[in-house]
């Protein structure tokens, strides 16, 4: 397993949100968090990236121990993390986000491929890139929050609630979008309160409530249901 | 009054300066950085020092001044606010620490150099005068002037074009994602400190040329910087800028109305006025 | 000695101004850059009254308070609208301004040079000449002043200045009118301030701008950082230290004429060094409140906390069943974004009614136009028939209607306790004439209030921490404590935002117990809620909302059977 958490509790300050939560992502992988909110999934996640200090258990990176590492350094090594609000800097262009999504790469010819495969993943982007990224739309700026994340290579993505506010075409277009990232090796961690869309693109999912996790399941049984009110 | 006019552009010049150097630090690290007026004050006394004392020629001097600058700022960001930043008093706590470190700062120098205002005794190239009809400024006046909006024309391309510079408008624009792409927010903070008392040195050079340094000139700077980013908005530099600018105008004018004692009154009574109208600033708050 | 008894009419004298800004900074968390403006305001106006007019010492303090107190309010009152950074700003642009119109109105302050043969204090025909004379004065004044500003920051006027230092939001929304505390604060402040200055005026027979500057502003916030900020004994200390100290230096040979700049040199250092150290100063907040307080709490019988729990507020004459909020057609959009449309409910005595839908729909923000936080763009909502659409929301809880919030928002430095009872309404406390003329009667009403506070906190399962400090709960722990809030305001129509998020199983189904109870006791109660499970055993009828608008009401049951419904909360 590329990422493991084993029986990790975390919150601020002193308060728990999440209590001893195990789970586990691969290379190839997507694997979704759902449960209703206040759940504690965006917890996880930022647990995992790092910037949660107040944190028991066990988290390993490519069989490395990261628990409590600063997230900078775990950014660096191939975690990225795009959260739910704010995933854009608004006020620079979209190419200067771009960029930024490959800061801490240093050899130039590898950002100059991988601009060169963002352009054709994200049409949309190439055409805007003067624009400042906080005029575009909700749609658009959050294209341009997975073009970032993907610019550096990672090997491990989490991504916070992409389909918040978004109209179904788009969502779609996100989750295919998700899904070939995972099918480039990355292994992919999704948080989305939209299921049925999740489920389709996922190979396994965890359940949270009440900041556990009180299910582990493969997607293709979960779909089977056909509905997840009890989830919740 | 033209000669007012020309006083204003020259103050508002260098109001325009300090204005950007404390702004660029405040809407990067949300730090209320009172003791940039330690930083002019103490490039002030570098350049008194080295060219009126140790009789260094005045590039050096200026050099110099710039260095005490940048290590002034520095380190009050390395020594002081890192700290109490990860001691998470709040914005309270910072405020609080600036002060001391303002009122520290200029104690100690006055009690080295005494209150008596050190000037530099020898007249040169910036003494040079310019007379047109009824307007009369010195070199050190127009080169205030010219490097002033120079050298922000400068940070703007910086800013705009350089990966450090980007990084730091990354970090102002959105700090908390600036950690997600792996950038080093404090280090970001330490450059974007060092460029802002940089700018500080710069004006405080062409200030103390043409007079004197005093322990407790820095003050007036820094609150007339304070001012000029909050009229122009906070992370709008040319909006900072050009709030400077008009604050030159606006002081020196005024005399010719007003007597000339109220000439530092004028800026803050405007400030305090524009606040009860208009309590989001000039050009609208920043959201964070 | 007389020399001594000079340095102790100096720390008495900074006493004054370091309690009297305690209470606007250290209390009421607002950043007061000008305190040495009004302190010069107010020994400047008593030398001129005097000197010109003849008046006594006496009178010349009390017009120099009320002078000074009435500049506090005019400051004051726009600070509602200004932001923290622009406070600071704001007040520092005042002391310069005064201090400039201090130096350069040379008519009638004689500027630098300052105003001399200021008569010496004469109270009832004694006249004080010595400092060692002026010590009984000064002594009885400083003691009357810090007495004052005692009284205040220990009352229940102090319990809510400390409530909005925490959290303004969460004050607001438990009833109290912020602006009058801080107007008031800020006159009482200024009061003591100004007299202070009258007193420094006529001890000194001379005072000159020097006194009045940015620089000694910032003394007196060191002086109150340093003691420590919220304990009225640690202005004592601070002024003690920043006065004392220095003037010993005197007796250090050489550095007589560096005075000034080794004092601001130490009390520089020594901001930094608390700030960085120990921000709490030396004697934290709660040091003899707590130890005071620790008496063993009465345990209440069941019968008390239930009679407590089913009063009526004096407004309702309702009859079960008919609806107590009417909310009709609200619409509010943000930035060309429509986050709600035509939102229409009705919530009756007795019934829990839910909010549910996907996030992003609306339902905050329903919450908060209905609960006065943000004003509709049309529709209306009424209370008992009446229209409180615009209302504030201090002015809605004392009709009866109050929020919770989904973060919280406790005031986490103050005790379990001291957050319930800021909560109860119509606290004579909080009036100022009633803490200083009604004694007595405050007294009583605190004890009852006690009481009442305790019950609460009995009933949500949190009386044996009532002396805690509210940060250092758990998180589940922090919300049972904010509905204990919500019932002490006494409210009988509850609007809990995400009551159970972040909660685990047992707490949740705590909070359900709760929320049932308080409906059987006949409360209107609105839940937003997430939790599915929490939904279905609480409520009776559930609003399902999608971008803004109502798509269904039904029962829980069968909202979550239908299927338009689970394709939108689940997509498709």
């Amino acid at each position: 397993m590329l990422m493991e958490m084993k029986a990790v509790s975390a919150g601020y300050y002193r308060k728990r949100v999440i209590h001893d939560i195990s789970l586990s992502v691969d290379r190839s992988e997507v694997v979704s968090l759902i449960g209703h909110n206040g759940a504690g999934k965006t917890t996880t996640l930022k647990t995992i990236l790092g910037v949660i200090k107040s944190v028991e258990g066990e988290i390993h990176f490519r069989d490395r121990r990261i628990t409590g590492q600063d997230p900078v350094e775990n950014v660096i090594a191939g975690i990225r993390f795009i959260p739910q609000e704010r995933f854009t800097f608004p006020d620079l262009t979209v190419w200067e986000n771009i960029m930024l999504g490959a800061h801490h790469v240093q050899q130039k010819e590898k950002i100059g491929k991988k601009i060169g495969e963002i352009y054709n993943q994200f049409p949309i982007l190439k055409n805007r890139l003067s624009q400042k990224a906080g005029t575009m739309s909700g749609g658009e700026q959050r294209m341009l929050s997975i073009a970032m994340a993907i610019m550096a290579e990672p090997q491990f993505v989490m991504v916070d609630e992409p389909s918040l506010g978004l109209a179904p075409l788009i969502i779609q277009e996100i989750g295919r979008i998700i899904r070939r990232m995972a099918d480039q090796d990355m292994a992919v961690l999704l948080v989305d309160q939209n299921i049925k869309q999740t489920l389709k693109i996922s190979n396994r999912v965890y359940v949270m409530k009440n900041g556990q996790i009180v299910l582990e399941e493969t997607s293709q049984k979960l779909l089977d249901r056909g509905e997840w009110w009890d989830l919740y | 009054m033209l000669q007012l006019a020309v006083a204003g552009i020259i103050w508002g010049s260098l109001y325009a300066l300090v204005g950007v150097s404390w702004g660029l630090i405040y809407s990067t690290t949300r730090t209320f950085h009172f003791a940039h007026g330690l930083t002019f004050t103490l490039a002030a006394y570098g350049v008194i020092l080295s060219h009126g004392f140790f009789h260094l020629p005045l590039f050096v001097s200026f050099g110099l001044g710039l260095l005490v600058a940048v290590l002034c700022g520095c380190s009050i960001e390395f020594l002081v606010y890192r700290p109490v930043r990860r001691r998470s008093s709040g914005q309270l706590g910072i405020f609080l620490s600036a002060m001391g470190t303002l009122v520290l700062g200029e104690s100690l120098i006055q009690i080295f150099f005494t209150p008596t205002p050190r000037t530099l005794q020898i007249p040169d190239i910036s003494d040079i005068p310019f007379s047109y009809g009824t307007i009369f400024f010195t070199m050190a006046d127009l080169l205030l002037v010219l490097v002033a909006w120079g050298i922000l024309s400068v940070l703007e391309l910086y800013l705009s074009k350089s990966k450090a510079g980007r990084e730091i408008r990354a970090v102002r624009s959105n700090p908390e994602l600036a950690t997600s792409v792996g950038i080093r927010t404090e280090k970001a903070f330490l450059i974007t400190f060092a460029i802002g008392s940089m700018l500080m040195g710069l004006g405080s050079f062409f200030v103390t040329i043409q007079s004197a340094a005093t322990p407790h000139m820095g003050l007036h700077y820094v609150l007339m910087a304070f001012i000029a980013t909050f009229l122009g908005g906070v992370g709008k530099d040319w909006g900072i800028a050009l709030a400077g600018l008009a604050m030159g105008l606006v002081e020196n004018l005024s005399l010719v109305i007003l007597p000339a004692h109220y000439k530092y009154i004028v800026v803050f009574a405007l400030m305090f006025g524009f606040l009860l109208m208009k309590p989001e600033g000039l050009l609208g708050a920043r959201n964070r | 000695m007389d020399y001594l008894a000079h340095i102790i009419n100096m720390v008495l004298i900074f006493t004054m101004l370091a309690s009297s800004l305690n209470l606007i900074l250290g209390y009421g968390g607002m950043a007061s850059m000008c305190h040495a403006a009004l302190f010069g305001i107010g020994g400047y106006a008593s030398a001129i009254l005097t000197m010109n007019l003849g008046y006594n010492f006496l009178v010349g303090m009390i017009l120099a308070a009320v002078l000074s107190g009435f500049i506090g309010v005019l400051l004051a009152t726009p600070s509602l609208r200004i932001h923290d950074e622009y406070l600071i700003l704001f007040t520092t642009a005042f002391q310069m301004v005064i201090w400039g119109l201090l130096v350069s109105e040379i008519w009638i302050t004689n500027g630098e040079t300052g105003l001399s043969a200021i008569p010496r204090a004469s109270v009832f025909g004694i006249q004080f000449l010595k400092p060692i004379s002026y010590l009984l004065l000064i002594a009885v004044l400083a003691a009357l002043f810090f007495l004052i500003c005692w009284k205040v920051s220990h009352s229940p006027f102090g319990r809510v200045l400390r409530c909005i230092r925490e959290d303004e939001l969460s004050t607001r929304s438990i009833g109290k009118n912020v602006l009058r505390f801080k107007v008031l604060t800020f006159m009482v402040g200024g009061a003591i301030a100004g007299g202070a200055g009258s007193i420094l005026a006529h001890y000194n027979a001379y005072i000159n701008p020097v006194s009045f500057n940015l620089d000694a502003s910032i003394l007196m916030i060191a002086m109150v950082v340093l003691g420590g900020s919220t304990n009225m004994f640690g202005s004592v200390v601070g002024s003690l230290l920043l006065v004392g100290i220095p003037e010993m230096l005197r007796f250090v040979p050489g550095t007589a004429t560096l005075i000034a700049p080794l004092r601001n040199a130490i009390f520089g250092s020594l901001l930094i060094f608390f700030i960085l150290f120990r921000p709490q100063g030396l004697i934290p907040e709660h040091v003899g409140r707590l130890r005071v307080r620790r008496t063993p709490l009465p345990k209440l019988p069941e019968e008390e906390i239930l009679a407590l729990l089913k009063q009526e507020d004096p407004a309702k004459s309702h009859g079960i069943g008919e609806p107590v909020i009417e909310v009709k057609g609200i619409r509010k959009s943000f930035g060309g974004i429509q986050a709600v449309n035509s939102f229409s409910m009705s919530l009756s005595p007795g019934k829990v009614t839910t909010l549910i839908g996907p996030n992003g729909c609306g339902k905050t923000t329903v919450f908060n136009l209905v609960s006065g936080f943000i004003s509709p763009d049309e529709g209306a909502v009424y209370l008992r028939g009446k229209d409180v659409t615009n209302r504030q929301p201090h002015e809605l809880v004392k009709l009866g209607l109050v929020r919770s919030w989904q973060d919280v928002r406790v005031f986490r430095n103050m005790s379990v306790l001291d957050n319930v009872m800021a909560a109860i309404p119509n606290q004579i406390g909080e009036r100022l004439v009633a803490i200083f003329f009604r004694p007595r009667r405050v007294g009583r009403e605190e004890r009852q209030n006690t009481r009442m506070a305790l019950a609460y906190l009995e009933f949500v399962g949190l009386a044996e921490k009532a002396y805690e400090l509210a940060g250092e709960l758990s998180f589940a722990e922090q919300k049972q404590l904010s509905l204990a809030r919500l019932i002490a305001t006494g409210g009988s129509i509850l609007l809990f935002d995400e009551p159970a998020s972040g909660m685990d199983v047992v707490s949740t189904k705590n909070m359900q117990k709760m929320i049932l109870r308080l409906a059987e006791f006949g409360k209107t109660i609105c839940v937003v809620e997430h939790n599915l499970d929490l939904v279905k055993e609480l409520s009776d009828e559930s609003i399902f909302m999608n971008q803004g608008e109502v798509i269904r009401k039904a029962r829980p049951e069968e909202l979550m059977t239908d299927p338009q419904l689970a394709l939108v909360y689940f997509g498709g």
